[in-house]
């Protein structure tokens, strides 16, 4: 802002003519009001700007152009020329400015002034000031801390960015929960143990076969993997997709085969079987990098139990089928078979053994960090907030774990965190531990059985709500902090998913944050300062700042002086040549087929064979199937006004010959029971969908009344889904954790 | 109850220095009071304008709505104030009374739509913006009647902006705030609000008598009485 255009307050009353004789006794009226109303004259700088940012999405991360037109985000578009994302941007990342202008916005802090808490009570709430909300929450936790200890504050938040990570582990309680056992959990821990790490980049683009499990990313707008996938499709890739619904991937597959739900892992480990026993398998790879020379018999001997033949039974294709497409996919090199977080993993019970079984066949095609197969991301090397300014040693998270995660060594050392089992620990296990709450970003929307995850939630004392939107929990918080969307926020981003060689991209506000939400980071340290200084002050002794972190982040990754120059970047990336693996990431430097350590600890070395946790009776005859639609994200985009007008509500997806079974028509009310609940929604009939299961889309169903448009918008599917406890885990030697998701049999009839 | 008649060539003699006689500074004052009440939750210092704002009095049914608005100001509760504007403004309940005119007016809430930009439009010709990044978006009912405000005290100290007003008046104020002045009479539960949305519905349901001037001869459409809704 020039001084020219510079527009004071005071020279507003001198221009405005207020503070003239004869109208003085309105003078303090309106400079009261001015002072609040009206600012700067920028006029003179109205102009369009086009600003080039991250899309915040999803981790596709796609490169994005915002043009802004006079402060007012008007547009965004795929960065033109953007390798990842090819220049195109999905249906959410088109929809940025819905986030921005909803206005149902969390605007301000507030705090509640009803202290009787519950469904449909009305909070009383009262809008204060930032310092007034900050200073209630330090004092308060650290009050429980005191009284209660560390173990008795829960936060319900993904772990990032690094410098709210700060602030969580000063608070030294082991009870961060996120919803990794509903995504990528069982990847993380099996693909940890196998690779060495999670496995995100997939060389769809230089593939020759594609063999997906229930892996729909073409169905779900993921836009590097459709366009990657479609590139190999183009120059000559098959694609065999396995799948209980017809999605848009089977639409471009060349072979569709319609899966009992659950039975992925019989095919799998048949397939896995055809290869072994007919030696066609990657023989060389096999010898150089991977223990399969150590275990060889041991593995060999495991897989012979799984014919086709008895695969077929339990999975509905047919036995000539799955040897077949064996024998191509083990020949036609390279190939790949992909896995994205949740995909199966956290589905049924036996997402474990099948992830595992995806990472052998992988495996056994020789395609591992290989051109056309999975591949280790190559990632910048930005340095943690952590490594920039060592903190004092952080408190030890000891105590109640409240999602009973210290019971398992995977999950524990996974370091995650457990919807499926948060409600048995908050009720059955340790009643009353828990003393207070800090949602970032997260509802009981997405927790397996939700009704049950939010009384139990209820049965906090006190809870602190971080978010964008006036989501469920908010009926249950103490305090609301409005949160900034991504558009309107400033980070360093990296790209795992088309990792070939190292890239970031600039997050940067395409406009300011509305009204008073402020960013995560800036949170934390306001927080931090308030509860825990020490840790949030440089070795001089000054306080830490956002601007100074990602000035030191990209300084030290080598990507830019500033991050003000890198924000003019856009985009860094340093187009290494792909040299691929010899040594790998795990403890022998090769790959792990049979995983020893899971067999020291009591679970299984190699995918046994698992049935799904439910199977059809005669009480719940039908099998539940969910899916993401394209268009939304999980249910954090249902009141985003562009994403709402694609698709409002859901329907629950009925094949016309139960249909007729049942006497349901199209858009007849239908119920749906399991064992853990029931909802009632349309019903659609179509033959996309076997006769023995119902789909119904999951994101739906919000409760909250302040969610003008998605408010009582359909159903939530994850009102069928059973939670479960540490115990049930444990019991059925699950390695990973697996939430089980669609692991729900129903009954269904017309109402 | 009838709807507003402010027709552009009545405005334009409501607002024309010529012939109000003082009348712009008065309408300066109550449209300057109504944004100070909608534009923010009340803090001491906005009580205290809006308890000062209704002297010297104005005659009339607005001279009357004014005084109550004053009295409400002088007798709430602070954080009852506050947490009844949040109710009813805020996001939680603020799909009862939506205070940004695209929201109102526009079946598809979103903020910053194409009403936004025809007020900034407005703003601009009369020389001013509002505040960037925290304040409220143009279209919010405080802003625009802070913006009417602003130009009948420009009216009052010589300079004619009349047909700007006007021109505002009949664009942005007839078409949605009656209706929401009758919303929040409707729905507040403590007598600053209902007073506040009183004296809006007086204020934007003004009809001009010719050749009588200023507020107090003025007549309303508005029959608005008193309520005890807010002892509830």
């Amino acid at each position: 802002m020039s001084k020219k255009n510079r527009f004071t307050r005071r020279s507003f009353l001198k221009t405005s003519g207020v503070a003239t004789a004869g109208v003085m006794a309105s003078s303090s009226l309106l400079e009261t009001l001015f002072s609040q109303a009206f600012g700067p004259l920028y006029a003179a700088e109205a102009s369009v700007s086009r600003l080039i940012t991250a899309c915040g999405i999803c981790d596709s991360i796609c490169g994005i152009q915002g043009t802004v037109k006079d402060g007012v985000l008007k547009f965004v578009e795929g960065l033109p020329g953007d390798l990842h994302g090819g220049g195109k941007l999905c249906a959410k990342g088109k929809s940025a400015s819905g986030f921005v202008y909803d206005p149902d916005r969390l605007k301000y802090p507030m705090k509640r002034t009803n202290p009787e808490k519950g469904l449909g009570k009305d909070p009383g709430w009262v809008r204060i000031t930032w310092t007034e909300a900050l200073d209630l929450v330090a004092a308060k936790l650290l009050a429980t801390i005191d009284e209660h200890g560390r173990d008795s504050i829960l936060l319900l938040s993904r772990p990032k960015p690094d410098i709210w990570m700060r602030f969580v582990n000063a608070i030294g309680t082991p009870n961060r929960c996120d919803h990794m056992d509903t995504c990528y959990q069982v990847q993380k821990i099996i693909q940890g143990k196998m690779f060495g790490q999670r496995m995100f980049g997939h060389d769809l683009a230089q593939t020759r076969y594609v063999l997906s499990f229930g892996w729909d990313m073409p169905a779900k707008g993921k836009n590097v993997y459709a366009r990657t996938c479609a590139e190999g499709m183009k120059a000559g890739a098959k694609l065999v997709f396995f799948s209980p619904f017809r999605s848009a991937t089977a639409s471009i597959a060349h072979e569709y085969h319609t899966i009992r739900p659950g039975s992925d892992l019989a095919v799998a480990n048949a397939m896995i079987n055809v290869i072994l026993q007919e030696e066609l398998y990657d023989a060389q790879f096999l010898e150089a990098y991977t223990n399969f020379p150590e275990y060889k018999d041991a593995i060999l001997a495991h897989f012979a139990q799984y014919t086709p033949e008895w695969a077929a039974e339990l999975s509905d294709v047919p036995a000539s089928d799955i040897a077949r497409i064996a024998r191509e996919f083990a020949t036609t090199r390279p190939g790949i078979v992909p896995s994205h977080k949740k995909s199966l993993g956290a589905n049924y019970a036996n997402g474990s053994p099948m992830q595992h079984a995806i990472a052998i066949l992988n495996i056994l095609n020789g395609s591992v960090d290989r051109p056309g197969g999975l591949f280790y991301q190559r990632l910048p090397n930005i340095p943690s907030v952590d490594a920039i300014y060592p903190p004092p040693a952080y408190p030890a998270k000891e105590g109640t774990y409240i999602d009973g995660k210290d019971r398992h060594p995977f999950i524990k050392s996974a370091g995650q965190g457990m919807w499926s089992t948060l409600a048995d620990g908050l009720t059955r296990v340790h009643p009353g531990r828990i003393r207070m709450a800090i949602y970032n970003m997260y509802t009981h929307m997405s927790m397996p059985n939700c009704k049950e995850a939010a009384a139990a939630l209820a049965t906090i004392p006190f809870s602190v709500v971080i978010d964008t939107l006036p989501n469920e929990v908010i009926e249950l918080a103490d305090v609301v902090l409005p949160l900034a969307t991504w558009v309107e926020g400033s980070d360093i981003t990296q790209r795992e998913y088309n990792g070939r060689y190292p890239q970031a991209v600039v997050r940067q506000p395409l406009v300011p944050a509305q009204y008073e939400a402020k960013g995560l980071g800036n949170i934390a340290i306001e927080l931090g300062k308030r509860a825990f200084p020490d840790y949030f002050k440089k070795a001089d002794g000054s306080w830490l700042s956002m601007g100074e972190i990602l000035d030191e982040k990209v300084k030290r990754a080598g990507i830019a002086s500033s991050f003000s120059e890198f924000k003019q970047m856009g985009i860094w990336s340093d187009p290494q040549p792909f040299v691929p693996k010899t040594t790998f990431p795990t403890s022998s430097g090769k790959l792990q087929l049979y995983v020893k350590d899971f067999a020291d600890k009591g679970f299984d070395p190699l995918p046994f064979w698992t049935p799904k946790r439910e199977e059809p009776s005669a009480e719940y005859p039908l099998y539940l199937v969910t899916t993401i639609p394209s268009v939304h994200r999980r249910n954090s985009t249902q009141n985003n006004r562009f994403l709402h007008e694609l698709m409002p509500t859901n329907t629950a997806t009925v094949h016309p010959d139960l249909a007729e079974q049942l006497g349901i028509e199209a858009g007849d009310m239908v119920r749906v029971r399991s064992r853990a609940g029931e909802i009632a929604l349309p019903a659609m009939i179509s033959p996309t969908i076997r006769p023995d299961c119902i789909l119904v889309p999951h994101g739906f169903g919000h409760q909250s009344k302040l969610l003008t448009l998605a408010y009582g918008k359909g159903v939530r599917d994850g009102d069928l889904v059973p939670s479960q406890t540490m115990d049930d885990i444990l019991a059925r030697r699950d390695v990973g954790g697996s939430a089980c998701i669609m692991d729900a049999v129903v009954n269904v009839e017309a109402i | 109850m009838n709807e507003p008649l402010a027709s552009d060539t009545e405005l334009v003699r409501w607002a024309r220095p010529a012939d109000a006689g003082g009348f712009p500074e008065e309408a300066s004052r109550v449209l300057a009071m109504l944004g100070l009440a909608l534009l923010s939750d009340p803090t001491e210092e906005s009580l205290a304008a809006l308890r000062e704002a209704a002297t010297p009095p104005v005659r009339g049914p607005l001279g009357v709505a004014m005084a109550d608005l004053a009295r409400a100001a002088g007798s709430t509760d602070l954080l009852a104030a506050r947490v009844e504007y949040t109710r009813l403004f805020h996001h939680p309940q603020g799909a009862i009374c939506p205070p940004w005119e695209c929201v109102a007016r526009d079946r598809a809430p979103h903020l910053m739509g194409p009403r936004h930009h025809d007020v900034v439009a407005f703003f601009r010709r009369a020389g001013v913006e509002p505040l960037r990044g925290e304040s409220e978006s143009a279209d919010h009912i405080g802003l625009e009647l802070a913006f009417l405000s602003l130009l009948a005290s420009r009216i009052a100290a010589g300079d004619d902006r009349s047909a700007l007003f006007a021109e505002f008046w009949s664009s942005h104020v007839t078409s949605w705030m009656p209706a929401i002045a009758r919303r929040i009479i409707e729905e507040s539960r403590i007598e600053l609000h209902f007073a506040t949305g009183r004296l809006l519905l007086e204020a934007v349901t003004l009809q001009f008598q010719p050749g009588v001037h200023g507020y107090g001869a003025l007549s309303t459409s508005a029959q608005v009485g008193r309520s005890d809704r807010w002892n509830r």
